[in-house]
């Protein structure tokens, strides 16, 4: 197995295709990336292999909502 | 009678019940409000006059018969455009759903039919819910009745005018990051956005399916209560809908808060605070405190990382909602609204995931960090002072989103969270708007928040306060939004 880098997931949409002016996509950019860097470090803080399985239901259960 | 605008939605289904006034009559008086004042401040969408004096006259009938009267008998509420009404027009705000004729009636508002209310017809609200301060491109904004220079909230944007400014007594809203709470903070009035799925979403127009709740915009707690009980309840059509048993909310308002502990956290929500919002706090807190309340300081978990959270999932979803008429007919769209919905097309589907496996895990940290020594937070709906129309639509883009953001600051977090908070109306600025506290709850606390929040306002009266609905003021901003 490769230990280099990956590059960064690709994006579904190029927002310059989509007509988008660069002043906009910088500040898009810049909004994206603090919500992706925030998600991303609390993954790594939190997350354990099953917490993934648990993600609605467990919430559920916290709420009180799940029918037993 | 003449007055109604005195009365609030339970002292209005009180005066029918004692036969005071008639169905017939009340829903008369807000309907040539509505056609009038609703009218004027953008607050209708949709006005079915004949239907609801039709309504009326049958509930009127049904009294005369000696029927069993509903809670909400007779009384005048109009809701969201979000909730389909069998037979009436629903567009969510948009160009795209013009002309959409729902066949059913949503669950929530079948509810209220049951309990007896007069539905007058359909609110304005900002384009497919995607506005915290009732922007609407195709429509119109909502306009402020304290001050229709300024803002009045959104997405929620015609349930805050119409409530306010006495057109109608209730109203049902839907809140994805502070559309309920907002409007209500704004206008002056009380807004509670439930747990997450206390109320079935069935049939409404989504935003973002696991941050949208529902809840009631109206003058008091005591009406909120009233609309919340007669609204929620299990839907067995709606597998998510919570099957929770309803209280009588109404019955839970004893004006007590001995022993209560109200949490004030010790960051995050002071920061970026008005100095004029900052005293209007403080003081709600010590009317707290004298009928008995604890105040007490709460740590909270990182509300930066929860609201980049509620962020990403808000538009993941949302671009989720709309890929095929956002591929197929865009230009149906206004600018402000696609741009939003566009970004959530950039986004990687493994951070959705890990942000949507995180919820259960941040929302125990919330509640162990946060709500374990109190029973509700206090902290502001709104830290900043109302801004105007003109600031949020016109000059640098950027710095319209950012004054956007910090609109949304102090709401958007709970949606992630999925926890109940209610908006009160506590002081009015220098310039005359209103301004509020908001408190939160443990999940389906809605019972407490309603309590601690008519405590609040039988000590206090701006929730009665009514806005000025300045005709002047009103040419002066509708000569701004065309110039």
């Amino acid at each position: 197995m490769s230990n280099s880098p990956r590059a960064p997931f690709p994006p579904l949409l190029d927002l310059r295709k989509a007509g988008w002016p660069e002043a906009r996509m910088a500040t898009a950019a810049s909004v994206t990336a603090a919500n992706n860097r925030a998600v991303s470090r609390a993954a790594e803080k939190h997350l354990d292999m099953t917490d993934h399985v648990y993600g609605f239901g467990h919430l559920c259960d916290i709420l009180g909502t799940r029918d037993e | 009678m003449s007055d109604f605008d005195t009365l609030d939605l339970v002292g209005v289904a009180e005066g029918v019940a004692t036969r005071r006034f008639s169905a017939r009559e009340v829903t008369q008086w807000s309907l040539q409000r509505a056609a009038t004042i609703g009218r004027r401040y953008n607050a209708f969408f949709r006005l079915d006059e004949e239907q609801a004096l039709a309504r009326a006259r049958l509930l009127d009938e049904r009294q005369a018969r000696g029927d069993d009267l509903g809670p909400l008998h007779g009384v005048p509420l109009a809701h969201k455009d979000m909730f389909p009404v069998a037979g009436g027009e629903m567009h969510a705000g948009s160009l795209i759903l013009k002309g959409n004729i729902p066949q059913r009636t949503a669950f929530v508002v079948g509810r209220l039919d049951d309990a007896g209310q007069v539905n007058i017809g359909s609110l304005h609200m900002a384009e497919f819910a995607l506005s915290p301060t009732g922007f609407n491109h195709h429509y119109g904004s909502g306009l402020n009745p304290w001050n229709p220079q300024h803002v009045c909230g959104g997405s929620s944007s015609g349930s805050g005018v119409a409530v306010a400014s006495r057109v109608v007594f209730g109203s049902l809203g839907g809140d994805t990051a502070g559309s309920i709470r907002m409007p209500a903070a704004m206008c002056g009035i009380t807004g509670l956005k439930t747990t997450y799925r206390r109320m079935s979403m069935q049939d409404c127009v989504p935003l973002s399916f696991s941050l949208d709740s529902l809840g009631p915009i109206a003058q008091s707690a005591r009406d909120c209560a009233r609309l919340l009980t007669h609204s929620c309840g299990h839907n067995p059509a709606d597998a998510l809908s919570s099957n929770r048993a309803v209280s009588n909310y109404g019955s839970l308002l004893d004006g007590k808060l001995a022993g209560l502990r109200i949490g004030v956290p010790d960051k995050y929500f002071a920061d970026d605070l008005d100095d004029e919002v900052a005293v209007c706090l403080q003081a709600s807190l010590d009317v707290l405190a004298a009928r008995g309340a604890r105040i007490v300081t709460v740590d909270v978990p990182d509300m930066d990382s929860i609201n980049s959270h509620a962020q990403l999932v808000m538009a993941v979803e949302a671009a989720t909602l709309h890929r095929k008429w956002i591929e197929a007919t865009p230009e149906r769209y206004s600018d402000q609204v696609r741009n939003r919905i566009d970004q959530g097309y950039t986004y990687a589907a493994v951070r959705y995931a890990e942000a949507l496996s995180l919820r259960s895990r941040i929302l125990q940290e919330f509640l162990t960090t946060s709500l374990l020594d109190c029973d509700v937070l206090h902290v502001p709906t709104l830290a900043i002072q109302t801004p105007t129309i003109d600031a949020t639509t016109r000059g640098n883009p950027d710095d319209i989103l950012k004054l956007i953001g910090r609109v949304t600051r102090t709401t958007r977090g709970f949606n992630y969270l999925g926890l109940p908070a209610i908006s009160v109306p506590a002081g009015l600025s220098k310039a005359g708007l209103p301004m509020s506290f908001q408190l939160v709850g443990r999940p389906f606390a809605e019972g407490m928040l309603l309590r601690v929040a008519d405590a609040f306002q039988r000590e206090t009266d701006w929730h009665r306060r009514r806005p000025p609905l300045d005709a002047e003021a009103l040419s002066q901003a509708k000569t701004t939004a065309v110039s």
